[in-house]
């Protein structure tokens, strides 16, 4: 097992190099000219163009230049905004990556702690009206976009119902302004781990051993509980990189609406203003973000499903 | 000369083809949430091929002595802040998802199957490598990546385009709205063709270990010839099921780029962008923010049910 | 009874959020790595939360993101906001756009009007405590010249050996003497108004220690020391800059215990927190304006700025060298309806480019009027003929218009009446305004400039000059030049005489505009809302803040 975990740590080297390298591509040939954007209103000056890019190391190879890059990011130098002289990206990503997280850490306890028992209640009452009901609100809801869900919200608990008034801002997490923002982010996930749950439930419900249990007169909770919970957890886990992905996507829409200073909105100003090393380094970090997710998913999967097998 | 066995085993093959999507389609249209899905996804298609051509309005035009009036009979949804009927908006909204859904399907469908069926058939390090770069692209946040693609891809496809206008002299290609949607179109198909890819490589891998392949493949026929004439049509069910469920995600994302102002650019009609522009009169006008975001999720609605009944009738061991 | 009902829901709410969220963390906390820094913040917020008036903070929010905190690369109309909390220079313009004394107590001006003595007032320090004298002006103005951003430095020019030190060839201007540690001596090449254009950033002074002590990670202008009315307390990168008072300030520190300027520039946002006051000022966007207005809110201030709106052209770029199109274009729009309607009629129709609220205004100025059979036929007396031949028009929208700004609206508009009055389709290209390759492609587009100090040389010589940066053509600009233009303006820049000088640069905005290298569209319009317990604040004419060292917070 051990030799399997190195093995997939030494998948994860050149699967972060292609991430880069892809990225920097694209941010290579895509964009105007750095340089020119740096002159600014010297940019036809070929003289001064032809210096700054000697100094600023941009008339070398591209793989010489992909090589600094990708050293640098390894330090965590992502290098400098173009929008702003005096803002580093790496300080910039580490300034607003708590905040998102945060949030996400909020949506995530939501995502657990109603998604999981509403499975559970979903496969114990299998065929009656409460399953259709949360069965045919999963499908419902889960074509819903956080862009369209926030002005739902919106209208309904803030101007028709009168429910929440602070809505905008950022004050952390111990206040009334996250749980509108992580109650819509957490929306469209719950949906999938409640999905996730009564599947794996009804599954292990099927079993003989739980069927055992059944007959010998535990009620159908302390089964749920003891046995099942357990077994349909492993599906969960395996989703968590998907998660996780889902909760980048819907800080990028979301944290602009509420006005929350966290990594999406870093990506959303950036895009407004073409600061493409900021854009890179989100771009690099959202993957990476994404890779540990799955590696730890990975890790996890071997204590808690002792079938699997790693050869 | 080909050899006689191959064409028995095909026309076996066909009867049986034909038997299982007359099957299919039965089990399709028995299924009430799939014809549900299945009716409002032909409304939809319907609205945005004639919905154009049967509104009195132009989704373009103007009235800036109408501006920001509510719903009556003569606008059913109100007009916009420039006055357009913004029931024609929607409909010309409707074309763009279309649009943009059906020729990203198309890439993502090609891109995925070409690459599925080499990494396959080739197999060895080919495969390995092939395989590799699905789970690299699968490992980026497939909007995120998007917007990135979309961000950088803008400026030198539209050098691109005009170069093109230059050399042929078809003006027609360079205008920003053509590049709009090649850029979406662009930014979409290159995030999305390797789920397709991988379900591709893993059914010819399943269908190439079962006997009719194996005997075709002792016969002599030619690898490409098996791979079209056999391997392809029976791998086609899953391709349509996950097509169909992934054109939602498509529309979605179309939208979604454009709610940050990155896809389609105004006048273009995109629901996404409807909802970023009056996002700022939420309050006072909610029907302009309410109208394009639930027809949206109607429409992604409808193609997962969709996506959904097709995955039961055309996997029918796969339900429970 | 269904009041106390709702309360009560609201509240049951609330509390439940709170209690959920509260058994949460007392469940996770140690788990939690984001906790601390999220505690410390909500902290900092909570202070700020109930200011009575013993407290006296002040909460504002930026318009739009900042670009330099240093005086000297201004990028945006915002980056003024901040440099005017921490930075100052000899002389600064009031609320009404007076230049009033600030670091210098007087100055002379010679006959000729080429040589400038400053006298500073006595006892001027730093806001880290030390002496500031004589050779920190004569640093600054040497450290600007020198920089390497353009972007302020070119209102130096016409001091003696400016171009020397731009160039590198000096480190210091000859034209910048000190006579003794209170007394500078300003000497020019040419006779300019300098005291007028020394309000502007270019001039503003900033400290050699603190300048040479930058580093990437920790840039000087984070802990900038300076001699404006506060000081840096805290910077928290993508959130908030907190200031609080300069006590060397030489007018005596001002009152306010902080200014806190969040750095969240959505205004939807900035308008719920406006309602639920957290913050004291919020700038409306236009489609918000209404609400307030039409309900004559007490709390709505509107200040005509000197800002104006137009869509410029190229006019080295075909087809806009035809003066013809260039007049068809502006002869199709209709900016009365375009105001009344799209605009809410919150706007005032502009016709020239001098704004009303500013000295020299001319309401007589004859523009373009707008008339559809006028621009077709003036479409076709033009070299191309007719619509068919001309080439595809494109137009330049700023990125930076933001998702729910007017421009989009406006340019969608524009773009309606040419396709109606000129039967020409023309096409919008978004970009960010440093990009220059945007400018390249399109032959159009729309923009807004606010003057940079009070004088007219700022608002026709800066838009209309051929060798004006906006007019460059080597830099692919808008490449106007009207050498009768050029010859008033030139003559008006050296002209103190005010009336004189007024009618000169009136006669050459008429020629400019009657060239229709640009469409004025309108004179721009703040509204802002302040809170009633907000005490002499004020909006400035070009939007800044002037008067943020004078606002008291009344208890609430």
């Amino acid at each position: 097992m051990t030799l399997y975990l190195v093995r997939r740590l030494l998948v994860f080297i050149p699967t972060f190099m292609a991430i880069t390298l892809i990225t920097y591509t694209l941010g290579f040939y895509g964009p105007g000219d750095p340089v020119r954007i740096r002159l600014g209103e010297n940019w036809h000056d070929e003289e001064a163009y032809l210096a700054l890019k000697h100094e600023l190391g941009l008339d070398r190879p591209f793989t010489e230049q992909f090589a600094d890059y990708l050293w640098a990011v390894l330090q965590g130098d992502f290098g400098e905004s173009i929008y702003r002289s005096d803002l580093q990206v790496g300080e910039a990503m580490a300034n607003t990556l708590p905040v998102s997280a945060t949030l996400a850490f909020a949506s995530s306890l939501v995502i657990i702690l109603v998604g999981i028992p509403l499975g559970l209640i979903a496969a114990l009452k299998h065929n009656t009206w409460i399953d259709y009901l949360l069965v045919s609100i999963t499908v419902l809801g889960s074509s819903i976009p956080v862009f369209v869900l926030a002005p739902i919200f919106m209208i309904v608990l803030v101007l028709k119902l009168n429910l929440i008034d602070k809505i905008y801002g950022w004050e952390g997490l111990f206040s009334q302004k996250i749980i509108m923002p992580a109650l819509i982010l957490a929306f469209g996930p719950l949906l999938g781990v409640m999905r996730l749950t009564r599947q794996g439930v009804l599954e292990v419900l099927n079993q003989d051993y739980v069927r055992t249990a059944r007959a010998k007169g535990l009620s159908g909770w302390v089964v749920a509980i003891r046995h099942v919970l357990r077994n349909a957890i492993t599906p969960l886990l395996t989703n968590m990189g998907l998660v996780v992905a889902f909760l980048i996507t819907g800080s990028i829409l979301l944290e602009s609406i509420f006005g929350i200073p966290g990594f999406g909105s870093l990506i959303v100003r950036s895009l407004r203003q073409r600061d493409y090393p900021i854009l890179m380094g989100t771009t690099i970090i959202g993957a990476s973000i994404i890779m540990v997710a799955n590696l730890i998913v990975d890790i996890v999967y071997v204590y808690i499903d002792p079938r699997v097998s790693y050869n | 000369m080909e050899p006689t066995p191959q064409f028995d085993h095909s026309e076996k093959w066909e009867i049986k083809t034909r038997s299982l999507w007359g099957d299919a389609f039965r089990r399709l249209v028995r299924s009430k949430t799939a014809l549900l899905g299945l009716s409002i996804f032909l409304l939809f298609v319907f609205a945005a091929i004639f919905g154009l051509a049967l509104s009195p309005y132009d989704y373009l035009r103007q009235d800036l002595y109408a501006l920001e009036q509510g719903p009556s009979l003569a606008h059913p949804f109100g007009t916009d802040e420039l006055g357009r009927d913004f029931l024609t908006r929607i409909i010309a909204g409707a074309r763009t998802a279309l649009f943009v859904g059906v020729f990203v399907t198309i890439l993502q469908v090609g891109c995925g199957v070409l690459i599925g069926a080499t990494a396959a058939y080739l197999g060895g390090w080919i495969d390995t490598l092939l395989m590799w770069t699905v789970d690299t692209i699968l490992s980026f946040p497939h909007f995120l990546l998007a917007v990135f693609i979309n961000a950088t891809l803008e400026n030198p496809i539209e050098d691109a385009m005009v170069t093109l206008a230059e050399r042929t002299g078809w003006q027609w290609v360079n205008n920003t709205v053509y590049i709009d949607y090649v850029v979406v179109f662009g930014a979409l198909a290159m995030v999305g063709w390797g789920p397709i890819a991988r379900l591709v490589r893993g059914q010819i891998l399943s269908l190439r270990a079962q006997d009719f392949i194996l005997s075709a493949e002792a016969t002599g026929v030619q690898t490409p010839r098996i791979v079209v004439r056999h391997l392809l049509p029976n791998a086609l069910g899953p391709v349509i099921v996950a097509a169909t469920a992934g054109f939602g995600s498509i529309v979605l994302a179309e939208s979604s780029l454009s709610f940050l102002g990155i896809g389609i650019q105004p006048p273009g009609a995109s629901w996404g962008a409807m909802i970023t522009e009056n996002l700022g009169v939420w309050r006072e006008r909610p029907h302009l923010v309410a109208v394009p975001g639930i027809t949206l999720s109607i429409i992604v609605f409808a193609a997962n049910f969709l996506g959904d009944g097709l995955n039961d009738a055309l996997n029918p061991q796969s339900r429970h | 009874m269904r009041q106390t009902g709702k309360i009560s829901r609201r509240q049951l709410i609330q509390g439940a959020g709170g209690l959920g969220l509260a058994m949460l963390a007392a469940a996770c906390a140690p788990a939690a790595p984001a906790a601390p820094a999220v505690e410390d913040e909500s902290a900092t917020a909570e202070d700020a939360e109930p200011a009575p008036a013993a407290q006296q903070v002040l909460t504002l929010a930026q318009p739009e993101p900042f670009k330099a905190l240093d005086p000297h690369t201004m990028g945006t109309l915002v980056d003024l906001h901040y440099h005017e909390m921490n930075f100052s220079g000899l002389v600064r313009t009031d609320a009404n756009y007076n230049v009033v004394p600030e670091l210098a107590e007087s100055w002379e001006i010679s006959d000729d009007l080429l040589d400038f003595t400053f006298h500073l007032r006595e006892g001027l320090k730093w806001s880290d405590g030390s002496p500031f004298n004589a050779k920190d002006v004569v640093y600054s103005l040497n450290r600007n010249a020198a920089h390497e951003d353009a972007s302020t430095k070119r209102w130096l020019a016409n001091i003696v050996g400016y171009e020397a030190v731009r160039d590198g060839e000096a480190e210091a201007m000859e034209g910048v003497v000190i006579i003794d540690d209170f007394t500078v001596a300003i000497t020019l090449d040419q006779a300019v108004d300098l005291v007028a254009r020394m309000p502007f950033a270019a001039f503003w002074m900033v400290q050699q220690a603190n300048v040479e002590s930058d580093t990437p990670d920790d840039p000087w202008t984070h802990r900038a020391v300076g001699t404006g009315p506060f000081m840096i307390k805290e910077f928290v990168e993508g959130q908030r800059i907190v200031y609080e008072p300069n006590p060397h300030y030489w007018a005596g520190p001002p009152q306010l215990d902080e200014v806190v300027w969040l750095q969240l520039e959505d205004k939807q946002t900035q308008l719920a927190l406006y309602e639920n006051d957290e913050i004291d000022v919020v700038e409306l966007d236009t489609v918000n304006v209404p609400r307030f207005k039409d309900a004559d809110d007490p709390e709505l201030v509107e200040v005509d700025m000197i800002w104006w709106w137009y869509t410029w052209k190229k006019v080295l770029i075909p087809p806009m060298d035809d003066i013809k199109v260039r007049q068809a274009f502006n002869a199709a729009i209709d900016r009365t309806t375009l105001i009344e309607t799209v605009l809410k009629g919150l706007y005032t129709e502009a016709h020239g480019i001098i704004p009303t609220s500013m000295p020299g205004h001319n309401p007589n100025v004859q523009d373009i009027p707008f008339n559809p059979d006028r621009a077709k036929q003036l479409i076709s007396e033009s070299s191309y003929g007719d619509v068919s031949n001309l080439p595809p028009i494109k137009f330049f929208q700023p990125g930076w218009s933001g998702i729910f700004g007017i421009a989009p609206r406006l340019i969608v508009a524009l773009q309606q009446m040419w396709q109606d009055n000129l039967g020409i389709e023309v096409e919008i290209k978004v970009e960010e305004f440093e990009y220059e390759s945007a400018e390249t492609r399109a032959q159009m587009g729309i923009n807004s400039t606010t003057a940079r100090f009070p004088d007219l040389e700022s608002i026709v010589w800066e838009m209309a000059h051929s060798k004006s940066l906006r007019n460059a053509p080597e830099l692919n600009r808008w490449g106007y030049g009207n050498p009768e233009v050029d010859a008033l303006l030139d003559q008006a820049r050296y002209t103190l005489e005010q009336n004189e000088k007024h009618r000169l640069y009136q006669e050459a905005e008429q020629l400019y505009i009657t060239d229709a290298a640009i469409m004025p569209i309108m004179f721009n319009r703040l509204f802002v809302l302040v809170k009633p317990w907000v005490k002499n604040f004020q909006v400035g004419p070009t939007g800044t803040y002037p008067s943020t060292r004078d606002v008291v917070i009344e208890a609430r």
